[in-house]
């Protein structure tokens, strides 16, 4: 087991430097940006590139560094040729910077000289309490709808409830965003239209978890009542109940010790594949509500070239992608007793 | 008698064909000529503008009037392309605002935080601290206050509150316009040194700043707490243009203001020098700004590269991003290095346990109270400022709503529950919120036009093809041009078919059919808008003429329309019943919705109705990034019509008619067709005919002009071969033109050659001074490379054939003299074989 966690580590290793490695060069070698503006404003734009690394500024014309994005002839009569400074180049230097000095860079624009650790960090937790607090939310409303609707199979209410879901697991989530934010906060006042501020009183900051997390949870709830509730009903129809309910055991005894623990089984990894997306934030919701999470840095960041939010961004998210595959491999040996990783034949 | 009618008929016959006969031989109809927007009238040579000619130093009234004689040029040819609208709009103020006038001041607003105050409490704020304080947003937060190392305006905004100034602006008695005066500086205008009696401009300016008890920092840090209530030194407001021109802290406005007008003299030669180094006392030498004090105290001494008046000196020298600031601070963010500090300047620091609260000295109106960063931003009214005592709003809070960014509707929703001051309306809600109370109209900085591609294919090609001035095109790229975007009566009818204040006010914009924004100034002194002159009202009489004030005319575009149709159809360009084609390329799909729509329609209902036997389809675009638009299209040449938007500075509307240059001087050309530097006898001025370009730089800096065009004061042509002398060395001789007359003259001063020891290094480059000699006529310079320069870069003559030779020299107009400047390389320096 421990050899299998170990390589499996190892490998989960490897692959986030492939990842990384590609999303660096790929990145890079997207069209240059250019300036729009006269001569001084696009001579300003590349002597900063040339300062972050970006951009070469050649007294020549050269060959061997691709298309030269500018000529300026300055008022002492220096020439300035601006070359995009060659990926590979970067990629070294990048990956030195990480390995000598564990140096991921500062952010050139989401916030100036800041260490792009330290934003990512910065941003994580309001992300993760929304989304832990909309998944402890969400698992026991989500499971427990879906048991109810399990046991009244067929029935008036289990039609209510599967109708429910399917109709609001098929509303696109910024629809939900903007219609609870109109009703619950601008129409009726009840809540606050945007996430409270450091300054804002304590009930504020409580009401203002209220719309983000009802928001986030709403699918997940929609998505594990309809999981349980087909995990269920396939469970109680095996044999293995029907033989539990044959010796005697009564119909609550044998949903709750057998029906339910191995209706469990798919289910609980979904929860820890949820987790993984706690981290992630959303980017709408954040948006919308004005939460300064996580939920749009990516974006952000690609938008405003700050490439090295960028690449701790994608950095942190390979990494817990990947770490969290080897947990959820892992547990379903937990779950299921059958399942031994690692084991040979 | 049945005979006589055959004949009859035979002769009625005869008769009629011989009367339609001709009509029908086309060798013998000529075709009315349609006029083309390039069309040239006869121009008398013997009046065309020759050598030096400048009229930077010419009156206010001359000046202006150049403007509207290249305005009225620009739009008969239309190189402005067509405007649509101001960047102004609809806003909406809450009932507690009271502003400082209701009448919208170009240039400076309602007077809100200058000379408005709130009256009753904000209700959506919680914080009863703040309920009084004027309430706005931004949907991103910058996490910085260093407008120095930011190219984004939000930056600007945010430092204006907290930063001071030399000069600032105060509303008039008489609440219509505007005053400059003194804020930091103690005279309310720069004293000229040098100026020159005639035209009272100077390139060297004093006055006297606020230093010690007269001024004092403030802060809320509790890091750097010892600065609140500082005393300000003199040095300090040396501090910031030392950290402006030092190249090596790698800011992003660093090259803003290197040269023409406004740059400091010596900025440029400090910037070079501190490549890999801090600015020293022997590198600062030589720049112009100098301190001193006198009998009146502490002073400043600024020595512009051009000559400027000094209501234009103040105009440049009054910004934010130059206030005091005490080197000591700086080296203190750094943790005792100077670099650091200014990398953490205005910024959170890396480990953001500092923000930009701690990290900036406030000297403007305002200073930091709060900075939740990506939140919300607060100030409270500076008590240390010597505009505190006028100030009635005691703060300023600024919301980061996100929000805003995918919702347009956002910051209204959040005005209309109580908790923002103030609020653009949306185009969706404009229906309902136009004639609210609340609502007033402002006037905008920039229009937005649809810009045009007036090329034939010939002249698109020598802009664009494949040996293209501006970009060279492979030939299977080359753009389609449309024939009758060349036809002037065509282009007129675009114009006049626009219903430009339906559109605006759907947009929640103001109408606008003019080049300039309302807030361009020709006279920012005394705030009078250049488009309230005679000259700019003259220069548009033309196309306002019968319209509904916006240039918008359903009856002269269908007879525009019907013209071009005609001239069209007779030159043969089309044929009766064929249709016209044309893209609107747009920055993003849902202009399609806002705008693209219903300018087609207004464009194909219009030229569909006009009866001129052609067609007109108009076809939308837009590309993947909203910047398509421009690099993709008008600045390759790629388009008929697209829709884009360019200012300028305001204050100098003049300068920004380069833009319509078309040999792309200043990289931002956005409409193609005429050669603006051909002499097409359309613009004659001051009793000489002038291209568009020739008048416009005589007119921004001083002109060379041949023949009525711009010319080059200096040219030198591609060497010959270069002869191997006995010795080794190497003589070559270049042809060169230099402008060489009473006012004008170019004066080469050396010639530098150069190679690489080693070519694929750029680190092995080197140069050295060598021999040159101008022949008697001027038109010869003999260069000798000597035969151990020529072995020190065998190498690279060893790879590549050659030593490339550099000119260097100087221009002379009108008595004045430029510093010596590299002036052109020249490659082509091979050995005979």
């Amino acid at each position: 087991m421990t050899k299998y966690v170990i390589k499996r580590l190892i490998l989960a290793f490897v692959t986030a430097f492939i990842i990384l490695s590609l999303t660096f060069i790929l990145m890079k070698l997207l069209p240059f940006t250019k300036p729009i503006g006269n001569a001084e404003v696009q001579y300003s734009y590349y002597m900063s590139q040339v300062h972050l690394g970006f951009v070469l500024d050649l007294p020549r014309e050269a060959t061997g560094y691709g298309e030269r994005l500018f000529r300026y002839v300055d008022s002492t009569g220096l020439v300035h040729n601006f070359y995009q400074t060659p990926v590979m180049v970067q990629y070294v230097s990048w990956l030195r910077n990480i390995f000598t000095k564990w140096e991921w860079g500062t952010s050139t624009y989401i916030m100036p000289n800041v260490s792009a650790i330290i934003i990512i960090g910065h941003r994580l937790p309001t992300s993760m309490y929304i989304n832990i607090l909309s998944v402890v939310w969400s698992v026991p409303l989500g499971i427990g709808l879906g048991i109810f609707a399990a046991l009244k199979k067929n029935t008036m209410v289990d039609h209510v409830i599967s109708t429910l879901v399917m109709v609001f697991i098929s509303v696109p989530s910024f629809v939900l965003i903007t219609f609870v934010i109109w009703i619950f906060a601008y129409r009726l006042n009840w809540l606050p239209t945007q996430w409270a501020q450091v300054t804002d009183p304590t009930l504020t900051k409580f009401l203002s978890y209220i719309i983000p997390v009802f928001v986030l949870s709403f699918g997940s709830i929609c998505g594990y009542t309809r999981f349980t509730r087909a995990e269920l009903c396939e469970v109680m129809e095996s044999e293995y109940l029907l033989l539990a309910r044959t010796k005697g055991l009564t119909k609550r005894q044998a949903i709750l010790r057998h029906a339910l623990r191995n209706a469990m089984v798919p289910i609980v990894p979904s929860i820890l594949a949820e987790f993984i997306g706690i981290l992630g934030g959303s980017m709408i919701l954040e948006t919308l509500y004005s939460i300064p999470g996580i939920g749009g840095l990516f974006v952000e960041a690609l938008n405003a070239k700050d490439y090295n939010v960028l690449f701790v961004d994608m950095a942190l998210f390979t990494t817990i992608s990947l770490v969290a595959g080897v947990i959820l491999d892992l547990s379903y040996g937990f779950i299921d007793p059958r399942i031994r990783m690692g084991a040979r034949k | 008698m049945k005979k006589t009618r055959i004949l009859f008929t035979a002769l009625v016959g005869t008769l009629f064909l011989a009367a339609c006969g001709p009509k029908k031989t086309s060798s013998e109809f000529k075709c009315p000529e349609g006029e083309s927007v390039n069309t040239p009238v006869e121009v008398d040579q013997s009046k065309l503008a020759q050598g030096a000619q400048s009229y930077v130093y010419a009156s206010a009234a001359d000046r202006t009037n150049i403007l509207g004689t290249l305005e009225k040029y620009a739009v008969d040819q239309k190189l402005t392309g067509l405007t649509l609208f101001e960047n102004g709009g609809y806003v909406m103020y809450a009932d507690n605002i009271v502003k400082g006038t209701n009448n919208y001041i170009p240039g400076y607003g309602f007077g809100i935080l200058g000379e408005g105050s709130i009256n009753a409490d904000l209700p959506g704020e919680s914080n009863s601290a703040w309920k009084r304080y004027y309430h706005t947003f931004q949907t991103d937060d910058p996490a910085t206050l260093n407008y120095m190392n930011s190219t984004t305006s939000v930056v600007g905004t945010l430092m204006g509150y907290t930063s001071g100034s030399y000069w600032g602006t105060e509303m008039n008695e008489t609440k219509d316009g505007y005053n400059w005066v003194a804020s930091l500086a103690k005279e309310n205008r720069p004293i000229a040194m040098d100026a020159d009696p005639d035209t009272h401009m100077a390139t060297t300016f004093k006055f006297h700043v606020k230093t010690g008890s007269e001024f004092k920092y403030r802060t809320n840090s509790s890091t750097f707490a010892a600065y609140n209530n500082r005393e300000v030194a003199l040095e300090d407001y040396v501090t910031p243009y030392k950290i402006y021109y030092t190249q090596q802290y790698g800011l992003a406005r660093s090259t803003d203001n290197l040269t023409g007008s406004g740059s400091i003299a010596g900025g440029q030669d400090v910037y070079n020098a501190t490549k890999n180094t801090e600015v020293t006392d022997e590198i600062w030498e030589n720049i112009g700004i100098k301190t001193g004090t006198d009998a009146d105290g502490d002073y400043m001494q600024f020595t512009f590269n051009v000559p400027c008046t000094s209501f234009f000196a103040m105009y440049y020298l009054a910004s934010g991003m130059f206030a005091p600031v005490p080197a000591q601070f700086i080296t203190e963010l750094g943790n005792g290095s100077f670099a650091d500090g200014v990398a953490a300047w205005g910024n959170f620091s890396k480990d953001l346990k500092l923000s930009p609260l701690d990290t900036w000295l406030c000297t403007g109106s305002y200073a930091l109270e709060r900075w939740d960063n990506n939140k919300q931003i607060v100030y409270q009214v500076n008590p240390n400022s010597p505009d505190a005592a006028n100030l009635k709003i005691p703060g300023v809070h600024i919301n980061i709503l996100s929000a805003a960014k995918q919702d347009q509707e956002a910051a209204l929703k959040e005005f209309l529950a109580g908790k923002l001051s103030a609020v653009g309306i949306p185009s969706t809600k404009l229906d309902e919120y136009k004639n609210d109370p609340r609502t007033t109209m402002t006037s905008g900085d920039s229009t937005f036009k649809l810009n045009m591609n007036t090329c034939d294919q010939e002249r698109w090609e020598e802009l664009f093809g494949e040996e293209g001035a501006i970009k060279q095109t492979e030939k299977a790229d080359h753009w389609k041009c449309e024939p009758a975007m060349t036809n002037k009566n065509f282009v007129d009818g675009l114009s006049f078919a626009i219903d430009r204040k339906t559109l605006a006010v759907k947009n929640g914009r103001t109408p606008s059919s003019n080049y300039f924004a309302t807030e361009y100034m020709i006279d920012p002194e005394n705030g009078i808008s250049y488009n309230s002159t005679k000259a700019h009202k003259d220069a548009v009489a033309e196309m306002a003429e019968g319209t509904d004030g916006y240039g918008y005319s359903l009856e002269k575009a269908k007879a525009s329309f019907k013209q071009a149709c005609q001239d069209l159809i007779c030159a043969g360009v089309y044929e009766k019943g064929d249709t016209i084609d044309l893209e609107v390329a747009w920055m993003e799909t849902v202009d399609f919705d806002t705008m693209g729509n219903a300018i087609k329609n207004n464009l194909e209902d219009a030229f569909n109705s006009c009866d001129g036997g052609l067609y007109l389809n108009v076809t939308n675009w837009a590309g993947q990034q909203w910047s398509d638009v421009y690099y993709k299209k008008m600045m390759v040449g790629q388009f008929d019509i697209a829709f884009g938007s360019i200012s300028g500075n305001t204050y100098d509307p003049l300068n920004f008619l380069e833009v319509l240059k078309s040999d792309n001087s200043s990289n931002f050309t956005l409409n193609w067709g005429a050669d603006t530097n051909a002499v097409d006898g359309k613009i004659f001025y001051d009793n000489k005919y002038w291209s568009f370009d020739a008048l416009w730089t005589a007119a921004d800096h001083g002109a060379y002009v041949i023949d009525g065009q711009n010319a080059p004061m200096y040219q030198f042509q591609q060497a010959s071969l270069a002869t191997v002398n006995a010795d080794g060395s190497w003589t070559v001789e270049f042809g060169c033109e230099l402008a060489n007359t009473t006012d004008a003259k170019a004066v080469v001063v050396a010639a530098v050659a150069y190679g690489y020891v080693d070519p694929l290094d750029e680190d092995t480059y080197d140069e050295y001074e060598v021999e040159m000699e101008l022949s008697a006529d001027g038109k010869k310079i003999t260069v000798t490379i000597d035969a151990e320069l020529v072995e020190y870069f065998g190498a690279f003559v060893e790879a590549m054939g050659y030593i490339g030779v550099d000119f260097y020299g100087y221009t002379e107009m009108f008595g004045t003299a430029g510093s010596v400047s590299y002036w052109t390389s020249v490659f082509a320096v091979a050995p005979q074989a």
